[in-house]
């Protein structure tokens, strides 16, 4: 069969009244639980899952995926408009979305993450459609040493992505790093820092962590503001979405530049939607000519992770389709649901089940086209969550908390823990420290750890297997050039600056 | 606030008369609440989804699963050895919670053979040793030559510390008194990249992980674990096979309750679980999961389960680790 053949099945599959219906139903679904803050995308799809039993593969996958990219689409208005994200994923979205909606520019923020999320999906469903046996066969390629070195390149290039003391920065970095090391060694089995409690046997939850540092915290921050946003009755209308042309002109790059992060971390089985929206980040500041409008409202800081979780959400299916090799928990299920009906995830899928695989595909592109017309009517509606008095809306908010953590592992524990970091979050930040570059250390601190001792004991104690290993290599030179380019005013400060 | 018309308190009088003698003549009178110690899609969650389906749809009852996960499936096993007998708490458990955890893991409160009602074994799987498509050792013994004669030379990865897979391994090393370089990994993906990479040397997962990679040529399979060939896998050998006597090592479903459970609760909680475990469509249904299907008796349980757990702590006492 050509690919032209293989478009029109996938088309057939996709368009059947059936399957349109499952993937309105996950994609509608999915962005309903995105915008609500705390019921992140595995909370969703777990909750969903005894659903897909009812339903033939073809239906489950295309819902379950429909779920996955949705809330990715929406998890970013509560992050823009609330400061509270919608999934880890988002968090790095509310650095520059919620002082745009602090500035009256909720619904052009809202406008343009759409677009990049459409802009990233398409990139990723692209890729995933054309190029996923090169892709993955590549993927192959990255070991513990690859790794470990992308982790660092990541550490270093995204450790000015707030703003304000490097200090601060990098404190941090260490304490999302330290509370990363709770949990089983995975090596030895020992447990550490979890002082006998053996919910932490498994280490501190990611969304306990995300959503007590950005959800909680917000909401404590917010106690005592009588003051709602008055909202211009004109700011709703499709006018006010509408970007200046500056703005246009400055989302482009970003948007190109997030789906190619996105669509390479996606990829890589252990990295996903919410390294890639950091490193996204990362990489437009280190680009921009005036990284000082960061974490005011630029433009650039939401086009490009929202691009990049997007990008990542679609290609993260390239190893979990191609190989049968799912890359996260939440593409484990997606296995799990066809391991349900009896198919055998593997590199076999492709060419055994291709109305399967071609209609999952084919129903990716009716799902972002379906999430961009449902999400564009539905800004005005979400900026009128605005006018709701705080002290209605913010219960809601860590009601939903709660709940969402609750069902990712059915465990009180997590509850207390969102609890503990909501409290830790508002300590923080009324001290001005920031609280992305520490999730951002617990995500990549345990996996530098985890890929380091890997790589150590694949290269039986050798560090040399660092650099000998070619892409290896590689990164750990970019790493070092972007520390030296870091370092480089040290140096040029007692020269003159003459022109 | 006051019950302004009592309907309150009516309510609660009628809930604790209706909930007070339900269990005995009809059971289960109420749901039954069905702990998964895993997460929702995964090994564990599958077949007790299928299980508890049949289980429905035959006797009408309601069966609610409930994902208990966390720290390698003992919290959710804990919560279920701690819970009423009344046969409206039951669940899934499997080697490693049930027989080797306890052994390995001095913070499990619960004794296999005497905090649980035994109700069945549900499936079996062996595990597969594999090695990639462009690896020096052919077969099963070309890899054991290589290990007697360059000990420590061959890197072996599992899907994790303390995993069944790796305890095997573990009992493999004991038995043949073997060295081997253990790499862990965190689940099946990384490390199944990593064998057809040619990264690691050995790989040991359950046959249904590696056998599409397997068909697909990217993977060899050198030996599975169980006592015979597995179906899947026909025409490769066991480990036993090839001198080392006795040895077994598969990764087995069960269905547990707490233990003190009434007679006739059980009793009609075996003859359903009998009847769902003989359903032609439930045996495919499994089947299709990579799994042998087993009977669901009691009796078969009840004679297995203590040489497994005593086989598991003899391998993990010889090996000397322990989690803690």
């Amino acid at each position: 069969m050509t690919y032209f053949d293989n478009i029109i099945l996938g088309l057939e599959t996709a368009l059947s009244l059936s399957n349109l219906w499952w993937c309105f139903v996950g994609v509608f679904l999915g962005t309903l639980l995105g915008v609500i803050p705390g019921i992140g995308v595995l909370a969703a799809i777990s909750m969903l899952f005894p659903l897909t039993f009812q339903l033939d593969a073809t239906a489950a996958l295309i819902m379950l995926a429909g779920i996955w990219y949705g809330t990715t689409y929406g998890g970013s208005t509560a992050a823009i408009l609330l400061n509270v994200p919608g999934a880890p994923a988002n968090a790095i979205t509310a650095l520059d979305g919620y002082p745009m909606s602090q500035q009256g520019r909720a619904g052009v923020a809202l406008f343009m993450t759409t677009i990049a999320s459409f802009f990233g999906g398409s990139v990723g469903i692209i890729l995933l459609m054309t190029f996923s046996g090169v892709i993955s066969s590549a993927a192959l390629q990255f070991s513990s040493a690859e790794y470990f070195a992308l982790m660092l390149l990541g550490l270093v290039a995204a450790s000015n992505i707030s703003n304000g003391s490097m200090l601060k920065g990098l404190i941090m970095v260490c304490l999302g790093v330290l509370f990363g090391i709770v949990g089983s060694d995975i090596y030895t089995g020992m447990r550490r820092f979890t002082f006998g409690v053996v919910e932490l046997a498994d280490g501190i939850a990611l969304i306990a962590l995300a959503m007590g540092l950005f959800g909680v915290a917000e909401v404590i921050a917010s106690v005592g503001k009588v003051d709602v946003a008055k909202l211009d009755p004109k700011s709703l209308s499709f006018a006010a979405m509408k970007p200046s042309r500056s703005e246009m002109r400055r989302s482009w790059l970003p948007m190109i530049r997030g789906s190619a992060v996105g669509s390479f971390f996606g990829t890589l089985p252990g990295t996903g939607p919410s390294i890639a929206a950091f490193m996204a980040y990362a990489v437009e500041k280190r680009s921009s000519k005036t990284p000082e409008r960061f974490g005011k409202g630029a433009i650039e800081g939401i086009m490009a992770p929202e691009s990049a979780n997007n990008a990542a959400d679609q290609t993260s299916f390239i190893p979990t389709l191609a190989l049968g090799i799912p890359g996260s928990a939440t593409m484990a299920l997606m296995l799990g649901a066809l391991m349900i009906h009896g198919i055998a995830p593997g590199p076999q899928l492709m060419t055994e089940q291709p109305s399967l695989f071609w209609g999952l595909v084919m129903s990716f592109w009716i799902g972002n086209i379906l999430l961009l017309v449902l999400n564009i009517p539905l800004i005005g509606l979400w900026v009128r969550l605005l006018q709701v008095p705080y002290q209605w809306l913010f219960p809601a908010v860590l009601m939903f908390v709660c709940i969402g953590t609750y069902s990712v592992n059915n465990s009180w524990f997590d509850v207390v823990l969102v609890a503990l970091f909501g409290g830790l979050g508002y300590t923080l930040r009324t001290l001005g420290f920031p609280a992305a570059p520490m999730l951002l250390g617990f995500v990549l601190g345990p996996m530098m750890e985890e890929h380091f001792r890997r790589a150590m004991l694949l290269g039986r104690g050798d560090p040399a297997t660092f650099i000998e290993r070619p892409i290896s290599l590689v990164v750990l030179l970019v790493t070092l050039a972007l520390l030296l380019w870091g370092v480089r005013p040290l140096f040029s400060r007692h020269k003159p600056a003459s022109r | 606030m006051r019950y302004r018309n009592g309907s309150g308190l009516v309510a609660l009088a009628i809930g604790l008369v209706v909930a007070f003698p339900a269990v005995a003549q009809n059971y289960p009178g109420s749901n039954i609440n069905f702990i998964v110690p895993y997460p929702p899609g995964g090994g564990t969650d599958i077949p007790a989804r299928i299980v508890v389906d049949k289980l429905m749809e035959q006797t009408g009852w309601n069966v609610v699963v409930l994902n208990q996960p966390g720290a390698g499936g003992t919290i959710g096993l804990d919560q279920l050895a701690r819970s009423n007998p009344d046969g409206l708490t039951i669940g899934m458990a499997q080697t490693s919670n049930l027989a080797v955890n306890p052994a390995l893991n001095p913070e499990v409160n619960y004794d296999p053979l005497t905090d649980f009602t035994l109700l069945g074994l549900v499936t079996t799987q062996p595990m597969g040793i594999v090695t990639h498509n462009g690896s020096p050792f052919e077969t099963f013994q070309d890899f054991i030559d290589e290990v007697r004669e360059n000990p420590g030379s061959v890197l072996f990865g599992t899907p994790g510390t303390g995993t069944v897979a790796h305890m095997s391994i573990e009992r493999l090393a004991v038995q043949g008194d073997l060295e081997l370089e253990h790499v862990p990994y965190t689940g099946i993906a990384q490390a199944i990249s990593d064998v057809m990479a040619g990264v690691v040397d050995i790989y040991i997962g359950s046959v249904p992980s590696v056998l599409p990679h397997v068909t697909s040529g990217s993977l060899r399979a050198l030996a599975v674990t169980s006592a015979q060939p597995d179906p899947l896998l026909p025409d490769v050998p066991t480990v036993a096979s090839f001198g080392f006597e006795g040895y077994e090592s598969s990764d087995w479903k069960a269905l547990v309750g707490p233990a003190g459970m009434p007679e006739d609760v059980l009793a009609s909680l075996n003859a359903a679980i009998a009847a769902a475990m003989s359903d032609p469509e439930l045996r495919s249904l499994l089947e299709a999961q990579g799994s042998t299907v087993l009977s669901g008796d009691p009796e078969e349980f009840a004679a297995f389960l203590p040489s497994e757990v005593q086989t598991w702590a003899e391998v993990v006492d010889a090996i000397d680790i322990q989690i803690d």
